[in-house]
């Protein structure tokens, strides 16, 4: 018999879904039918009892109360709307913080997805390697490669699919007839549109780069000189001396801003090749040149790298000394990485979008923790009627679900809020971030799949402990007590989310003010190492020749105040030359500056021993070196004093020698994040070692017409050159840009935040007095003054800061040390921050808890003792 | 009152529920509209539609003695009420009278 039982549980299913009044009809005819069935074959009479369960599962035959139907009296849709409605205040209160939250997470969600998108958009980027040099002949570790180990790799190493360098020829005139620009021309190896995903809207991937005296230009760059024309096959003139003249073979789409490669404008790197076939033997020369190779799918990486060897044991065995090693780094990790030297792009830090994150987290958790502490004070008040709803009848879960569908009314009305505010920010947001969101991608699935997270995680998060903890107590208690109040488990949650809050007003008090010190540092600093007024312009070789005509023309200009030149100015273009101590000692890599005599000056960089060059002695022309202080250091002198009078060397093959005359005191080149590079300074040691630009200090308020008056002196000169002035101190704060905006950024987001932790400290103080004030009434009849009430109100606060300030001023301390860390120079703190950040939050405190306390403690006591 | 409408389905059960008479419940009902119609009915639907005619009072049910077969379960039989018979009926009338209408036509 025991075989023929019908299987047990769709059986057990059916009892569990099916009314009770059907039950005995739909379950006998089922086992009836099924051991009539099973008589003939068991198997399918068990499959026949199964699908017959299942097709009994009807609307019809469902249990009351478990499942559907029942559900929109258990949510109570109008209720919770009433409720929402009749505590106007708190429900503002929460909606505010909680939007503000949901804001500012979605914001750094956005900000987040964007940032870690850099370079995500090629299709192949994890087969695609950087190669650099993890040692080059001693001299550390570089982001450039020499000019034959690509095609060097290309050739011998057959796992190599694609290969392309990425070359910077410099900012160069680029002219079509009439229409003539200085533009930043790259160049790239006939691989590189089709291992990297840059789109093509017009020529070929595979061949736009392969033939010499190609270029491929950006659709903004097609539209600036070719207006409407179809730009294929027309000629650009690139350069001055014709070598670089080019037939446009494609166009692109502009590059997107989150790629580590920028580019207008693409020349073939045959280009090059065809004009100096030197290049192919510079394998012990570091020029600008950065190497990429896409290897097949399922290389063997590591095994591909310890390979690379062999270049050095083929082609530079000759090698002397030092090591030659070269490195793979996975394309997509270079931007995210610690720099080497001479790094293509600013390095997107991992740690200030993790910076960003906490701020963000703490910012959502704040409004969370509102969010729980609100509703559960106001839930207390809610205890009767829950007493009551058990009492008629109503289940625990079916309150608890009551409560959370109210919290997720409360928490999807609040998100519904910060979209709108979203949008009605998004100007403020992209000016502080530099970025290009639009509302549109609002709708992206990235962010609605946060708001989705976002709904669900703050109703469960919010709604489930006070909806668990109000409908814990049975009926009676509820409908008899008030302790609930003073239960300590509910105490000591309150007391934790008071350290939270307190905790995370000062922590973001100490940061704000160190994030803000340090850039009004790095901001003073900008302005001390660039002095206003001082024009940078590109020149030629050929303009660079006749610099001193150049000069007694322009000091003419009443608004001139004086000409000088340099071979590179920082943050535009430098040169890394070898300097020595004698000619066979170990090389410095220094940075060269070929200058005229007044360039110390124009440039503000001070002298801090020493004199500056004079054109007027012969001895500077030929053996005068000026060195800035690092480079004193690093050259093993222990003060600028002791490097005085010091012979150097200076160059690679044809040496120089020359005494040190001056130390210029140390100044930044790019960014505040680099440490200061060695530098010297000279006259043109080699006849073809000339300027590159011409630094001109003007009187600001006339800037216009002298560079219209340079213009016109340089016409006379050279009739194809195109003035390209720029403002010294601007450029060089482009590079700061990244680090002033995110210190912006940071102050908004913790302002914000320390708005919202107030919000909840007023939310928690109220309700906490509240409570207790019928006690304040009893003690006030019995005597007791205002400011002893007060004391006695404000202790147990002050106790609490005191805990919180035990967390968060080591946790303040550390953090910010470790931001300042990232910056080369920057600011020690002191204790002035925390000092600040703790009387700040500390009088936040006792204004809101003697507001609340001073306001209970003057009120008639009759006034609480009546109620109810 | 309005005129009670029943669907083909609910006809025939209601049919097989007065063929039946006394014996009529769940397993009966389906093994008879099975073996008329020659084809497979779940007796879900059975189930369902019996419930129907209840409700439009077509049929009243009533509930058997428990026996040691069907897992202890009871059985439900359903008798026709005379509302049911009297739809049947008219339902009955009118296709014979339509019927007879058919012109005689030949289609040999």
């Amino acid at each position: 018999m025991s075989s023929k039982q019908p299987p047990k549980y769709p059986l057990r299913f059916l009892r569990w879904f099916c009314r009770e009044d059907y039950l005995d009809e739909i379950e006998g005819d089922l086992i009836e039918l099924f051991e009539k069935r099973a008589e003939k074959s068991l198997i399918k009479a068990r499959r026949r009892f199964v699908w017959d369960v299942m097709k009994s599962l009807r609307l019809r035959n469902l249990k009351k109360g478990v499942i559907m139907p029942n559900l929109f009296y258990t949510l109570s849709f109008r209720q919770s709307l009433r409720h929402i409605a009749r505590e106007r205040g708190y429900s503002l209160l929460n909606f505010t913080s909680l939007a503000i939250g949901a804001l500012f997470f979605i914001l750094f969600a956005w900000y987040a997805v964007e940032e870690s998108s850099f370079d995500s958009f090629h299709s192949n980027r994890t087969n695609i390697y950087r190669l650099a040099f993890g040692e080059y002949l001693d001299l550390g570790p570089y982001a450039t490669t020499s000019y034959p180990i690509g095609p060097a790799v290309r050739k011998d190493f057959p796992e190599v699919q694609f290969m392309s360098r990425f070359g910077n020829s410099g900012r160069l005139t680029v002219r079509n007839g009439d229409v003539a620009f200085f533009e930043t021309v790259n160049s790239a190896d006939a691989d590189f549109f089709e291992m990297f995903d840059f789109e093509l809207l017009q020529g070929n991937p595979e061949t736009v780069l392969e033939a010499p005296n190609s270029v491929v230009i950006s659709e903004t760059l097609a539209r600036k000189y070719f207006k409407d024309e179809d730009p294929l096959g027309k000629k650009l003139t690139i350069g001055s001396s014709g070598n670089y003249d080019s037939q446009v073979t494609g166009v692109f789409r502009d590059v997107p801003s989150n790629s580590q490669l920028q580019f207008d404008m693409v020349m073939s790197y045959s280009t090059l090749e065809k004009l100096y076939s030197w290049l192919s033997d510079l394998w012990q020369q570091m020029p600008g040149n950065y190497t990429y190779v896409a290897l097949y799918p399922g290389t063997d990486v590591p095994g591909f790298e310890a390979k690379l060897d062999m270049i050095k044991q083929s082609y530079v065995s000759d090698i002397e000394r030092g090591e030659y090693e070269l490195i793979v780094t996975p394309f997509a990790d270079v931007h995210f990485q610690e720099g080497l030297n001479r790094e293509l792009d600013t390095k997107g830090s991992r740690s200030s979008l993790l910076m960003f994150g906490v701020i963000a987290l703490t910012v959502l958790l704040v409004s969370v923790f509102n969010f729980v502490n609100l509703t559960s004070s106001r839930y207390l008040v809610r205890l009767r009627e829950m007493g009551i709803r058990k009492v008629m009848g109503a289940s625990r879960s079916g309150l608890v679900l009551q409560l959370l569908f109210q919290a997720f009314l409360v928490v999807a009305f609040s998100l519904i809020i910060a979209c709108v505010l979203l949008v009605l920010f998004l100007p403020l947001f992209n000016d502080l971030t530099g970025k290009d969101f639009t509302p549109e991608s609002l709708l992206q699935k990235e962010t609605l799949v946060t708001a989705v997270v976002l709904l669900i995680v703050c109703t469960l998060g919010a709604g489930i402990v006070p909806a668990l903890g109000i409908t814990a107590m049975t009926p009676v208690q509820s409908l008899k007590s008030n302790k609930v109040v003073e239960a300590g488990r509910w105490k000591a949650g309150k007391s934790l989310m008071l350290i939270f809050q307190y905790a995370v007003s000062v922590l973001l008090l100490v940061g704000s003010i160190i994030i803000f010190r340090q850039l009004q540092f790095v901001e003073s600093s900008i302005e001390g190492s660039s002095k206003t007024g001082t024009l940078v312009i590109p020149v030629n070789s050929g303009l660079a020749e006749k610099f001193d005509l150049l000069k007694s023309e322009l000091v003419g200009h009443p608004s001139v105040l004086d000409v000088g030149a340099s071979s590179h100015v920082p943050g535009f273009y430098g040169d890394s030359w070898p300097v020595r101590l004698s000619p066979g000692s170990d090389p410095l890599q220094t940075e060269n500056f070929v200058i005229t005599g007044n360039y110390l000056d124009l440039m503000s960089y001070q002298i801090v021993a020493g004199r500056q060059l004079n054109e007027s002695l012969a001895s500077d022309k030929q053996a005068g070196f000026i060195v800035n202080e690092t480079c004193a250091r690093m050259l093993g002198f222990n003060s600028p004093e002791n490097a005085l009078g010091q012979t150097i060397f200076f160059g690679s093959d044809e040496l120089k020698e020359g005494k040190i005359i001056g130390i210029a005191k140390d100044f930044h080149f790019e960014s505040f994040k680099e440490k200061i590079a060695p530098a010297l300074f000279q006259f043109s040691p080699y006849d073809w070692m000339g300027y590159n630009f011409l630094v001109v200090q003007v009187k600001t308020s006339d800037a216009l017409e002298v560079i219209s008056a340079i213009e016109e002196e340089v016409g006379k000169l050279d009739q194809q050159w195109v003035v390209d002035a720029e403002f010294f101190d601007e450029h060089f704060k482009k590079f700061h840009l990244e680090e002033i905006r995110q210190g912006k950024l940071s102050t908004v987001f913790a302002v914000v935040a320390i708005i919202l932790s107030c919000l909840g400290q007023l939310g928690l103080l109220v309700n906490g007095t509240l409570s207790r004030r019928k006690e304040i009434a009893i003690r006030k009849v019995l005597g007791a003054r205002v400011n002893q009430l007060w004391y006695l109100m404000t202790e147990g606060y002050v106790r609490l800061f005191v805990v919180a300030l035990i967390f968060a001023l080591p946790l303040a301390w550390y953090l910010s040390m470790k931001w300042l860390d990232s910056f080369a120079y920057h600011i020690s703190p002191g204790p002035w921050p925390f000092l600040v950040a703790v009387l700040v939050s500390g009088l936040i405190l006792m204004t809101i808890v003697s507001a609340v306390t001073i306001r209970s403690a003057t009120a008639n006591p009759v006034n609480s003792l009546m109620d109810e | 009152m309005k005129e009670q409408s029943i669907g083909e389905f609910e006809e025939l059960v209601l049919l097989m529920v007065a063929a039946l008479h006394d014996e009529a419940y769940g397993v009966t009902i389906l093994e008879n509209l099975e073996e008329k119609q020659n084809k497979k009915v779940n007796i879900s639907a059975i189930h369902v539609t019996l419930k129907r005619l209840e409700d439009k009072g077509l049929v009243i049910s009533r509930y058997g003695g428990i026996t040691s077969d069907r897992g202890g379960r009871r059985k439900k039989f359903y008798v026709i009420t005379a509302l049911g018979k009297k739809l049947l009926d008219n339902q009955y009338a009118l296709r014979t009278s339509l019927y007879q209408q058919i012109p005689k036509i030949s289609f040999g």
